[in-house]
Parts: structure tokens; C-alpha cells; sequence
């Protein structure tokens, strides 16, 4: 078994494979982050084969680890670095308790944080990223992580996967080719490619943020907008939330709190230039 | 560009969310307990998908019927019964795709080789699983999935 | 304490004592409740589950948790309550949200 052991804000991976390939390309996609503290990791997360024989024919990586989800299909090993970021999802989603999950990224500037909530084809993770290129920090690419006791959202940079024509545009903003994962192709995603956030994102991944401004993005669409109601917001936040059933009363009180007090709005967007223009119009307004 | 605040009505989502509106005139009150409100939910209860996010773009499968039942063929109704029953299909050898049974629900496109009747055989079969059958999950994540 | 009406039988007279249902909730003591865009948002502790409330329910609510009622008592209590008619009407629609207020736990039935 093939290990690396990962600290990415409060999780403290151990990471396993049978086969050397993914876990060399995770730890190059990963560099620069830190070790679990004291070396003690919580959270296991691997891939292996799911019959012995599919270790060499015709190989294939089902996902595995503390918490496994039932009649998921294997993916074929050379995608198997797409596997390993799965399932480190994957044991989050369904073990995480100390924190809300929201499914959302994150970016923050002057201690405020802005979320933007959605699923694959929404847009969040390149706008994310190219919001991470320019003057925003990066906290979360797929899970937001909300602390019930104090409502600070804590940092979970984890590398964003960026899917289809958003490879391109972020491979002509980035000049260091380091910071990318392998061009992978006829995933379930479609194209894939895996970005590392900055070094500043990777190096304050311990300074949480006050959550000020919730946006959903809605991606090829003509640029329009409007304002999303407190019951909307609780509504769309806790059905974006793996954990929230599990974590009882203090999610309940914490996501009412939010939904009280962070302005909210959804908007559309036919392509990047306008929607990052559209979000940085509405973070004047809201003063971020 | 519209911010929500204090005093703005709250949008149009769906409609269990939307709120009987801020004013508590007589119209409202005598409209409260007249039969045309059944028709609106009262009660929204939350439900977050169990697997929503946490399958996020991992492709599950749902096997018709459960792979201890194998060889069994499937009713209209979507209940199991044995080979050559009347009424009943042949289901397929392979798992069923969750993206193609989310689209046959969603659109009501049919099963690769198979007629409009077999896929509503196949589909009401899927309907009826409960947590703990296989396929329940896929299935579970096919629903909240956009 | 189960309250008794005399109901009608089938000659249209009046015939023997029926004990209607009396429904009771654990609301509000068992629960967080806030409002939010003029509904009620509602967190069950011994369920665990979470619900949107649009009027009458929270009335509703209210109501059986000041004194536990049969729909026709709670009915008539609702109606004084949002000065509407107290009528067959009125009846069914409180007899289907008891019913689906039964099914999620906040009321129980005895």
C-alpha cells in the first residue's frame, strides 16, 4: 500500500493506494501542504481494487475508506487521481461532524468570506479560481466548513477541479504549470484538471472567515440577477448540506443565524468576464 | 442590481417556500381554512439528499432486480416475479446507469433496447426501493440532483 | 380527559356517546421555533427533523399546545382565533393538516 499523510485546514488525511501512480501525482498535486499534527491522522481515504483480479486487469479504483457508499461505480485507474480526490470528499461528506458542510467554494478578502453554493455545471469552481487569482483568498473549492459555535467559516483549500473549457482559460491565467494536476480525459466530469490554490491560500489554510455574502451562480445564461428571501437561503443551504440532519439543534440555530443576517442573491452569467464583474458589483455593495 | 433587505418582498421560489405574503388582511384570514389551500403544501419538511453531495459527479449504478434475485423478471408495477410471468420484462443483465435512469424519470426517455412499457416496468421497480436494497442510494442521489 | 359528543345515527336521531380523537403536540417545549418570511421554521428535537410551517398550522399548534382538542373543538378554537367562519369547510381543511402534522410526529393522537 502506497500512503501519504495530508493536513488540508481541520482534516488530517491518511491517503492509500495499491498502485504508486495516483498516490505520486496526489502528493506532486498537493506540494506544499502540511503533515497531520503530532502525525495523527483521522480520516482514511483510499482507493483499491474492487474484486482482486481488477488490481491488474483491466484495473480499476473503487472508493474506499472510513465511510463507503454503496453502488458506486469503480472508475478505470488512470483515473486514478480523480478517485483519490473523490473519495476525500466522499469521507468528509459522510464523517465530518465537528463542522456544518455546505456544498459550496468559498473565497474571502478583509476577513469576509463570500459563498457561492452549487452544483457541477453552476460555475463555482472556476469562479472560484479566477476569483483566487485576483486578490481573493481561497477557502473552499467543494465543501464550506462552518464552525455552529461561532459561524466562522474555516478553510478547506483543496484543489479545485476544473472541468471542460474552464481548463483552458485558467491554464492561459497561470503561468506556473506546477500548480496543475494531469490533463484528464472521458471522466465521468467530462475533461478534468486538478488546480492547486495559491500559496498564500495553502499557507493561511488556519484563518477562518465571517461569512458575508452568499451567491448563486448559474452559468450560460444571459447576465440577470435578483435577491434570494431568508427562507430560500435556509432551504437551499441545508439541501446543499451533507451533514446537516446529523449535526441537530446547533445547525438549526447556526444556518437560521446565517440565513437572518448574510444578504443572499442568485444571478446568471453567459461566461467568466461577467460573472466575476457581476459578483465583484455585488461585493460593493454588500462592502466587501 | 437587486440586494435582499429588510423591507423586500421575498422571491418567488418554489412553491413551498413562498409565504401567505406580509399583509394579515381580512382576505387572507378568511382564505386560510377554505378547501383551495389543500391543494398548497402547509408543512415543507427539509430533506436534504442522504448522498447528494457527497456523490457529486461519482457515477452509481442501480442493478434490476437486486443481484440475489437474479434471473427474475420485472412487473408493470415494478414488483418481482418469476421468468415469463404475463405482463412482465426481461430486465437487464448489467446495472442500470444512474444518469439514464435519472433521465428516463426526469424526461421519460426509454432504456437502451428496450420499449416504453419495460422502462416503466424497470423505473416503477426502482420507485419502490427502500434504504438497505441496492441501488436505494443511487437512487436517493438521482432525486436531488439537479 | 376524553370529552364526549352525542352523535347523530343513521335514523338522524340522536343515538350513542362517540369519544371523538383528541390530538395533543409536544410544540413548542419540544422544539426551536423561528419565524421566517411570515412562515414558522420549526426544529423537532425528538425527531430531528426540520419543517416549514405556513398558517393555519403554527395556529394550530398553538392552540392544541394551550389544551389538547378534538378537530371540532380545535376548529372552532382556530377560527375565534383568525376571525374566519366555523363551518364544515373549515373542519376538513384543520382534519387534513392534523392528519399530516400526525404523520411527522409534532401532533400524537389519542
Amino acid at each position: 500500500m502506497h500512503a501519504l499523510h495530508l493536513r488540508i485546514g481541520p482534516i488530517a488525511y491518511r491517503i492509500g493506494s495499491p498502485w504508486a501512480g495516483p498516490i505520486a501525482a496526489l502528493r506532486r498535486l498537493y506540494a506544499g501542504y502540511p503533515e497531520p499534527e503530532d502525525g495523527l491522522a483521522t480520516v482514511t481515504a483510499r482507493i483499491g481494487p474492487p474484486r482482486p483480479w481488477r488490481r491488474w486487469l483491466r484495473p480499476q479504483a473503487a472508493l474506499e475508506g472510513d465511510h463507503v457508499l454503496p453502488d458506486t461505480v469503480p472508475m478505470a485507474l488512470r483515473h486514478g487521481l480523480l478517485a483519490l480526490e473523490m473519495t476525500m470528499n466522499m469521507q468528509v461528506a459522510l464523517g465530518e461532524r465537528r463542522f456544518l458542510l455546505v456544498h459550496a467554494a468559498a473565497v474571502e478578502r478583509t476577513g469576509r468570506a463570500l459563498i457561492l453554493p452549487g452544483h457541477s455545471g453552476s460555475g463555482k469552481s472556476t469562479l472560484a479560481a479566477l476569483l483566487g487569482e485576483s486578490g481573493w483568498r481561497l477557502m473552499a473549492d467543494e465543501f464550506v466548513m462552518i464552525d455552529t459555535a461561532t459561524g466562522l467559516v474555516h478553510p478547506f483549500p483543496r484543489a479545485i477541479s476544473l472541468k471542460n473549457s474552464a481548463i483552458s482559460e485558467m491554464e492561459r491565467r497561470i503561468a506556473d504549470p506546477s500548480r496543475f494536476g494531469p490533463h484528464l480525459s472521458g471522466t465521468p466530469k467530462g475533461e478534468l484538471r486538478h488546480l492547486r490554490p495559491t500559496a498564500e491560500a495553502v499557507g493561511r489554510m488556519d484563518e477562518p472567515a465571517r461569512p458575508a455574502l452568499v451567491l448563486f451562480p448559474a452559468y450560460g445564461f444571459e447576465p440577470a440577477s435578483e435577491g434570494v428571501s431568508r427562507s430560500e437561503l435556509f432551504a437551499r443551504l441545508t439541501e446543499g448540506s451533507t451533514n446537516y440532519i446529523a449535526l441537530g439543534q446547533p445547525g438549526f440555530d447556526r444556518l437560521t443565524e446565517i440565513a437572518d443576517t448574510v444578504p443572499a442573491a442568485r444571478f446568471a452569467y453567459p461566461d467568466s468576464a461577467t460573472g466575476i464583474a457581476i459578483v465583484e458589483q455585488f461585493c460593493a455593495e454588500a462592502g466587501l | 442590481m437587486i440586494m435582499r433587505n429588510e423591507e423586500q418582498l421575498p422571491e418567488a421560489g418554489p412553491p413551498a417556500v413562498e409565504p401567505t405574503g406580509e399583509s394579515e388582511g381580512l382576505e387572507t384570514r378568511r382564505g386560510l381554512l377554505r378547501i383551495a389551500t389543500l391543494g398548497t403544501a402547509a408543512i415543507v419538511t427539509i430533506k436534504p439528499g442522504i448522498a447528494n453531495a457527497a456523490v457529486s459527479g461519482i457515477t452509481c449504478s442501480i442493478p434490476v432486480p437486486q443481484t440475489s434475485q437474479a434471473g427474475k423478471w420485472i412487473k408493470k408495477d415494478g414488483s418481482v416475479v418469476n421468468p415469463n410471468t404475463k405482463d412482465a420484462y426481461d430486465p437487464p443483465e448489467t446495472p442500470l446507469a444512474g444518469e439514464d435512469v435519472k433521465n428516463s424519470l426526469a424526461y421519460g426517455t426509454r432504456y437502451s433496447g428496450y420499449d416504453s412499457n419495460a422502462t416503466s416496468a424497470f423505473n416503477n421497480y426502482i420507485k419502490k426501493l427502500t434504504i438497505g436494497k441496492q441501488g436505494y442510494t443511487c437512487y436517493a442521489s438521482i432525486q436531488s440532483r439537479p | 380527559m376524553p370529552r364526549s359528543r352525542a352523535a347523530p345515527d343513521r335514523t338522524g336521531g340522536l343515538g350513542a356517546i362517540v369519544t371523538a380523537t383528541i390530538y395533543r403536540t409536544d410544540f413548542p417545549g419540544s422544539c426551536r421555533v423561528h419565524p421566517i418570511d411570515g412562515m414558522t421554521l420549526v426544529f423537532h428535537r425528538p425527531s430531528g427533523a426540520t419543517h416549514f410551517l405556513d398558517s393555519p398550522v403554527p395556529e394550530m399548534l398553538e392552540l392544541l399546545a394551550e389544551t389538547p382538542d378534538d378537530i371540532e373543538g380545535l376548529t372552532r378554537r382556530l377560527c375565534a382565533r383568525l376571525g374566519t367562519t366555523d363551518d364544515d369547510e373549515a373542519r376538513t381543511v384543520v382534519g387534513t393538516r392534523i392528519a399530516e402534522l400526525v404523520a411527522i410526529g409534532l401532533v400524537q393522537a389519542s
